[in-house]
């Protein structure tokens, strides 16, 4: 090993073990990992600069002006009330609906601020009703994480994912959704056993307490809502779209937030104020430090190394789905995935090498067809992997603080005993979805 | 203009073992929304607002939720009685141990300008750590035209 692939090498890991300990912000370690790695001259300044991937900031910069107007308009409140007295006070329509709805929104916005807006409104419906949030806030947890896997924007794994290998928000909804969708009625299901105890218990005269409630008062700015929805929506047809007209998932998530700031006649500064400037930087760093491990060869070798234990894809595929799993269960998924991705970018190469002299381009798409298997195995195991801990995801992580409210708060361990088993189960049933549709059926 | 001049030397203030009761008769019966709290020597320890009193009768995750505009009320929460709040706290467990306070030859001038700082409509009044009154915007007024003074 030359001693720049040691630097490299060192840096990585240090800044990782320090990522993983949260001793020290991440978003800090990653920054200055990045600037260490230029400064002893592993890479120059402007090769530093060309591995940050601008598609990925960029989509979460346009995500995250888009949401910061959407969560001001009462949107989500009003959805989750309407909900809420549909379901007349019975434990088990509301685990199911707002599950479903947590699920949905995820999917199509992002996680977080999708638990952060219906964690707090769960806790308050339970409380007035006189049942245990716990339940429901264990539903959420999962719900958020399956429904985030479903698509292109829904976690940030799959959007590091779709922008490394220019698969489409399409393809991540033809070949993620299905799965998703048999993942969420199998835990549902699973949820309804588990809590079967929890939910038997609707307490009958409390039932009217919901219809006290009057959804119509959270919607303050009702052009701003109509606005938002508009722009909301020609955003996601505009994401069906992309491939179809040739532009990157970045410049779709930007038009929308441009087009919302604009039309909103929102003031920018505090927009920008919501900006997650934390997320993106890390996002940033993080991708010098895996760009330092390419530049010197060392995921080359990696590469090499598990090549030589199996080439067999289907093999493969299965390892890449459970291996991450089990560490997106325990740290944080996005360091994993950022260093896997150029690690199966490497794999799929060498197992599909360029033997009929086809063109980069047509060679790219090859290889990344020939490929599947392996980068959806990545995406369902880092994003299904993080319901295995109270720790797992960041959404895991925003539930658990607001359940210290509550009578009965998430813990490490009374979480993991749901959980775990539970996010075991996604997995299999991946496992299976994998084999079949790619294996057996392709 | 000193503070001793204007300030208002009857204040009324509670031990830190004050009961939940005797606190909530205070800011009824006195109409204000801070109190002090001292020991037996006559030390001021801290100050509770009568937000903070308020705020451990609310459910805990009230500032949660972004607009509550919707509720017509609690449901089940509203026949909860509180009298386990009444053994869980005291005064010092409601107190601000960190709190704006002025010394009694500071300036009028100065008691006005802090008082607008922190948007407070009264403060504590201290020689050393012994707290002597209490000052507040009614009497920044009395002293800007010298008006006869009711103590």
């Amino acid at each position: 090993m030359t001693a720049q692939a040691a630097t490299a090498l060192a840096i990585f890991v240090i800044a990782y073990i320090l990522i993983i300990t949260e001793r020290i912000h991440r978003t800090k370690i990653a920054i200055m990992g990045g600037v260490l790695l230029v400064v002893l001259r592993v890479l120059p300044q402007s090769e530093a600069f060309d591995f940050i991937d601008f598609n990925t900031v960029g989509l979460l910069t346009g995500m995250m002006l888009l949401i910061s107007v959407i969560k001001e308009t009462g949107l989500f409140s009003y959805l989750a009330i309407k909900i809420a007295k549909k379901t007349r006070g019975d434990s088990w329509k509301i685990l199911l609906w707002f599950s479903i709805f947590t699920a949905i929104a995820s999917a199509l916005l992002d996680n977080v601020t999708t638990v952060l807006l219906i964690a707090p409104i769960t806790i308050l419906i339970a409380e007035m009703l006189d049942i245990s949030p716990f339940p429901f806030l264990i539903a959420e947890i999962l719900a958020s994480n399956i429904g985030g896997a479903a698509t292109l924007i829904g976690d940030p794994p799959n959007i590091l994912i779709g922008s490394a290998t220019d698969l489409s928000f399409l393809d991540f909804l033809i070949h993620l959704g299905p799965v998703s969708v048999v993942v969420m009625i199998v835990t549902l299901f699973a949820l309804k056993i588990l809590f079967r105890t929890q939910l038997g218990m609707n307490n009958i005269d409390h039932r009217s307490v919901l219809d006290g409630m009057d959804e119509t008062k959270v919607i303050r700015d009702k052009p701003l809502l109509r606005r938002s929805l508009i722009v909301l929506g020609f955003t996601m047809a505009g994401f069906m779209l992309h491939d179809l007209l040739h532009l990157k998932p970045a410049t779709v998530a930007l038009a929308g937030g441009g087009a919302l700031l604009i039309w909103s006649g929102t003031d920018i500064e505090k927009r920008l104020e919501e900006i997650e400037w934390p997320t993106l930087f890390f996002f940033m760093g993080l991708f010098v430090l895996v760009g330092g491990l390419e530049k010197v060869g060392i995921l080359e070798t990696l590469a090499q190394g598990v090549l030589s234990l199996s080439g067999n894809i289907f093999i493969l595929s299965l390892c890449i789905l459970w291996v991450s799993a089990l560490a997106s269960a325990f740290l944080d998924n996005i360091p994993f995935v950022a260093a896997m991705i150029p690690l199966v970018t490497r794999i799929s190469c060498s197992l599909f090498p360029n033997t009929e002299g086809l063109d980069e381009a047509a060679y790219h798409l090859y290889c990344l067809k020939q490929s599947f298997p392996l980068w959806w195995s990545l995406a369902l195991g880092a994003c299904l992997g993080g319901n295995g801990t109270i720790i797992g995801a960041s959404a895991n992580v925003v539930i658990a603080g607001f359940s210290e409210k509550t009578k009965s708060p998430l813990t490490f361990r009374n979480y993991i005993r749901y959980g775990f088993p539970l996010m075991l189960i996604s997995i299999a049933i991946s496992s299976i979805y994998i084999v079949f549709r790619y294996f057996l059926f392709r | 203009m000193k503070i001793k001049d204007y300030m208002k030397r009857d204040f009324r203030a509670v031990s830190p073992g004050a009961p939940l009761r005797e606190i909530a008769r205070f800011f009824y019966e006195s109409g204000e929304s801070l109190l002090p709290v001292t020991e037996e020597n006559g030390r001021l320890v801290g100050v509770i607002f009568i937000d903070d009193f308020i705020l451990i009768f609310l459910p805990d995750y009230i500032d949660l939720i972004w607009n509550i505009d919707f509720l017509h009320d609690f449901g089940a929460l509203e026949r909860t009685s509180f009298t386990v709040e009444e053994h869980l706290f005291v005064a010092e467990d409601l107190m601000k141990e960190e709190f704006v306070v002025l010394e009694e030859d500071e300036s009028i001038l100065k008691a006005a300008a802090m008082l607008h700082k922190h948007d407070q409509q009264r403060v504590p009044v201290v020689r050393g750590d012994r707290m002597v009154g209490m000052i507040s915007q009614n009497d920044v007024c009395r002293a800007i035209y010298d008006l006869e003074g009711r103590n």
